[in-house]
């Protein structure tokens, strides 16, 4: 298997702080990874460790299989781009002047290239428009297009949907799947919107208290997401006798409402209720989401 | 490195802050010369070409390059110049060398307007120093402001932090000059001439007594050459007693300009060696 990025057991205090612990970590080329943590759970810290902002405290991590502690790193990196917190932009400069001193910097003197990368994140038509004025989407979409320049395969997102308007999500998230797709570039997204990120990961990444403590493909996720059937019944009290005798894995969530976490068969379950005179009302199945999946996963509601 | 050199060349050329301190640079010029008008037998060009760098270049390119450089840090794009590869030295020294041609031209522009309308009013430049000898200097003041507030911004990494410390520690070092100078520049004597009874030219020498003791002496030129506007003032005052015949003046002076680049190079290798040792170190947000 292919990895764009390896992280291993990598270590980052802030003096007496530890923010990675340990940290692993596996990108495949071509994914989208949503890494997923809470606020203070070291997401930030560990790309601006891989983006080179910041030196690890230990442990190596490797891009396109170039070690961290190889000075040729910095080649690795040139292959690259990234947005951590907000997009690094000059405000005062319009949307191609931003792009003409990315290539600059970059050492790119063909300036041609600009226009298609502004149209493939939607600002060709922003002319001499200042990005002061730009709204917030736009900015990131040109913060997209300057982590873009210069033929990057690996792009680094901390955040990338933040603040925006629902419009603003969808572009962005739009965006990311065209070039996942079209250009096969690799991603690691970090974002609190679990439910948006669950719409484009191929990878999962939970970090918790410094350790990423699950890795997992999105198809393993939707086997491993629990299916929760919910039911609405006329008497609780025969219902949960019947599911204990059943051996059936169930919560009491209101005097009407039971929440069933195994397997069953419904007609049986009908059945075998409506002979103890108890109905069922109503019926729900539910798949466990992407949050409640990480919720379980760190240990429950007091934990978040 | 000359990819970094050429993304700052572009950015300077369309940094606003820069315009304006080009402009202010070339009022002050004009104000330079027609100030000093009605004065035009005790003044030399040479003082006027001196004066902006011994009282407004400091503050100005400490506005400058705390905004220029410090929005690197503010908006982030210093991350970019990482992330894509590039040496923490070598965008330190980037930024480095964009800020001392900032500081140069600003220094043309004031220089060149007070030689086109100022030799029409006061004649050409004084014997003490010449031209070339004035850009020298000039260069190397330049170079020590731009290391010490690079270093500063570079500490700060927010464009209105580093504006407010700079600007502080410019005021600071201006009133430290303005009474250290008045101390190196006090004369040893005070010379008096008159004419005596039998109408003979007398000239009289006594000891100046406001005159510092030689290891208070030693501590206020150290003082002197060690900061940037004491620096500046040691130039300044060079262009502004050219014309004065005192031996034990000029002699001073010329001790003083052969004395002040030593300080000068030491601060521009020092303020740069930390700056470079801090910057690869800095943790970047």
């Amino acid at each position: 298997m292919e990895y764009v990025l390896e992280a291993n057991n990598i270590v980052k205090k802030y003096k007496k702080n530890l923010v990675l612990s340990n940290l692993n970590l596996h990108i495949e080329k071509g994914a989208i990874y949503g890494l997923i943590g809470k606020n203070g759970a070291g997401k930030t810290t560990l790309m601006r460790v891989i983006c080179g902002l910041q030196k690890t405290t230990n442990g190596t991590y490797t891009i396109y299989k170039i070690s961290s502690e190889s000075s040729k790193i910095i080649e690795a990196r040139k292959r690259m781009g990234a947005i951590i917190e907000s997009p690094s932009i000059y405000l005062d400069m319009t949307a191609e002047e931003n792009l003409k001193i990315q290539y600059k910097i970059l050492g790119i003197s063909n300036y041609k290239s600009i226009y298609d990368i502004l149209k493939l994140v939607g600002l060709a038509e922003t002319g001499k428009k200042k990005v002061k004025t730009f709204s917030l989407g736009m900015k990131q979409r040109l913060g997209i297009a300057i982590a873009l320049a210069g033929n990057h395969d690996f792009l680094i997102l901390d955040e990338p949907i933040n603040g925006l308007d629902p419009e603003g999500i969808i572009e962005i998230r739009e965006l990311i799947l065209k070039l996942n797709k079209e250009k096969n570039i690799t991603f690691l997204i970090s974002s609190h919107y679990l439910d948006e990120l669950s719409k484009i990961a191929t990878n999962y990444g939970f970090l918790n208290n410094g350790q990423i403590i699950k890795e997992i493909t999105s198809k393993e996720l939707e086997k491993n997401c629990k299916r929760i059937v919910e039911i609405n019944v006329n008497n609780v009290e025969e219902c949960t006798k019947y599911l204990k005798n059943e051996k059936i894995d169930f919560e009491v969530i209101t005097d009407k409402l039971i929440n069933i976490y195994d397997k069953v068969n419904i007609s049986e379950l009908v059945v075998g209720l409506s002979n103890k005179n108890c109905v069922i009302n109503d019926f729900h199945e539910k798949e466990e989401t992407l949050e409640e999946y990480y919720i379980n996963l760190i240990g429950g509601n007091n934990n978040v | 490195m000359f990819k970094l050199l050429n993304a700052n060349f572009y950015k300077l050329k369309k940094d606003k802050i820069f315009l304006v301190m080009i402009l202010i640079s070339f009022v002050l010029s004009l104000f330079a010369v027609y100030r000093y008008q009605s004065m035009v037998d005790s003044i030399v060009i040479d003082r006027i070409i001196t004066e902006y760098m011994a009282n407004y270049f400091g503050i100005i390119i400490a506005i400058f390059i705390s905004v220029y450089v410090g929005k690197e840090y503010t908006g982030g794009t210093i991350r970019n110049k990482i992330i894509s590869g590039h040496k923490r030295m070598h965008i330190y020294l980037a930024n480095l060398i964009i800020s001392i041609f900032a500081g140069l031209v600003l220094e043309a522009i004031y220089i060149g307007t007070v030689l086109l309308f100022g030799t029409k009013i006061y004649g050409n430049l004084q014997q003490l120093m010449s031209l070339g000898e004035i850009f020298l200097y000039t260069i190397l003041i330049v170079t020590v402001y731009c290391s010490i507030y690079n270093l500063i911004t570079m500490f700060c990494s927010d464009a209105s932090i580093a504006l407010v410390v700079c600007i502080i520690l410019f005021v600071t070092m201006f009133v430290v000059n303005s009474i250290v100078s008045q101390k190196v520049n006090t004369s040893k004597y005070i010379v008096s001439t008159y004419y005596d009874e039998q109408g003979q030219h007398v000239i009289d020498k006594q000891p100046n007594p406001n005159y510092p003791e030689e290891k208070e002496l030693r501590i206020y030129k150290t003082i002197y050459f060690l900061i940037p506007t004491g620096q500046a003032d040691v130039v300044h005052m060079a262009c502004s007693e050219s014309s004065i015949i005192d031996e034990e003046k000029v002699n001073k002076i010329k001790e003083n300009l052969t004395e002040m680049p030593k300080y000068a190079l030491g601060l521009i290798l020092v303020s740069n060696i930390v700056g470079l040792y801090f910057f690869k170190k800095q943790e970047i947000r």
